[in-house]
């Protein structure tokens, strides 16, 4: 965590993190951190379906270099690596596509969550400007991408208690 | 997001004495939350209702829960809070030639109204149709922030919400 003497990327991660949004998301008990190691961050999402009745949690690594002019770089994340990307049968189609492994334009390595918000996504297929209200903008919290990744999960909690309901 | 100041600010001798607790609140019809920061305790919604204006009447919320608050959740040290003085509000959804509509409390956020409009309680979408789904308001083009409250969408005096369910492609960049 950021003591003051931290670079200036560092330091307003450390703001963001002690901002109401996410610490309201953290008492509801809708993430928490689990390691902050500048310009790591890890944190644990716990999303639900409509009912309340089905959660999934799961785990994300955001790499926060140059934050908030560079959007953080978002994958999933376990204690073992990145899990595998889900098949189309472990989970609804805009989670297997955000899950997806894809490559980042000119980089040769994984590319990160496929959302319009994550760091190389963004630039593929210019899709941060065709979705300015998906897009990542320096002015945004960053909870804005805490929510994100609340859909994701929630989406994934609504797509398994559909399953176990039929 | 807009800062208000109170009479009892953070130097205060009030609030020396007390810990503090971050609000945003939403107002009716206001897109842009308000920010406060308050003593914590049994006098906490009074001092919201003051810091901005709301008569005695006006229901204060916590983000996504059902029932006005009659006390300060204890423990809090950052809350999201709606304001209105419907306890209800009736979203109207069209999608395609229907329209489908529920009630909800203005604390709802447009995410939990999202997800009960593609599930089987409403439009009953496919997993591929709902992974590509929004709230819009009509006439609009962007869709409706999912961590708003739909209270923020709806004027003073107000207690509908009318909004259509839009499947505009997010998933493959766009093309």
């Amino acid at each position: 965590m950021a003591d003051g003497n931290g670079t200036g990327d560092e330091l307003t991660l450390a703001a963001h993190l002690a901002g109401v949004r996410f610490q309201e998301g953290l008492e509801e008990g809708r993430w928490r951190i689990v390691r902050l190691e500048f310009p790591e961050l890890v944190v644990e999402v716990t999303g639900q379906d409509f009912t309340g009745q089905t959660t999934v949690a799961m785990a994300f690594r955001l790499l926060c270099d140059g934050f908030p002019v560079r959007p953080p770089f978002v994958e999933r994340w376990s204690s073992a690596g990145r899990p595998p990307a889900p098949q189309a049968h472990e989970g609804p189609p805009g989670v297997v596509d955000a899950f997806k492994e894809w490559t980042a334009d000119g980089l040769g390595v994984y590319g990160g969550i496929y959302r319009a918000w994550q760091r190389h996504a963004a630039a593929h297929n210019a899709w941060a400007s065709m979705r300015p209200d998906e897009a990542w903008r320096r002015d945004r919290d960053l909870s804005f991408i805490m929510e994100k990744l609340y859909g994701l999960v929630s989406e994934q909690a609504t797509w398994l208690a559909d399953r176990s309901a039929s | 997001m807009d800062h208000v100041k109170t009479d009892a600010g953070p130097g205060s001798a009030e609030h020396t004495r007390q810990e503090l607790i971050r609000l945003e609140v939403s107002l009716p019809g206001e897109r842009e939350p308000k920010a406060l920061e308050l003593p914590s305790g049994d006098g906490l919604l009074h001092a919201v209702r003051q810091a901005l204006g709301l008569s005695p009447d006006t229901l204060l919320f916590a983000f996504d829960n059902d029932e006005p608050l009659t006390q300060a959740p204890p423990g809090r040290k950052a809350l999201r809070l709606a304001a209105h003085k419907a306890r209800q509000i009736t979203v109207m959804v069209n999608y395609e030639h229907l329209t489908k509509q529920e009630n909800f409390p203005p604390s709802k956020t447009v995410f939990k109204v999202l997800q009960w409009a593609v599930s089987k309680k409403a439009y009953e979408l496919d997993p591929a149709s709902a992974a590509r789904a929004n709230l819009i308001l009509l006439g609009e083009d962007q869709p409706l922030p999912r961590d708003a409250s739909i209270g923020s969408f709806v004027a003073p005096g107000e207690h509908v919400l009318t909004v259509d369910l839009t499947l505009k492609d997010f998933t493959n960049g766009g093309r």
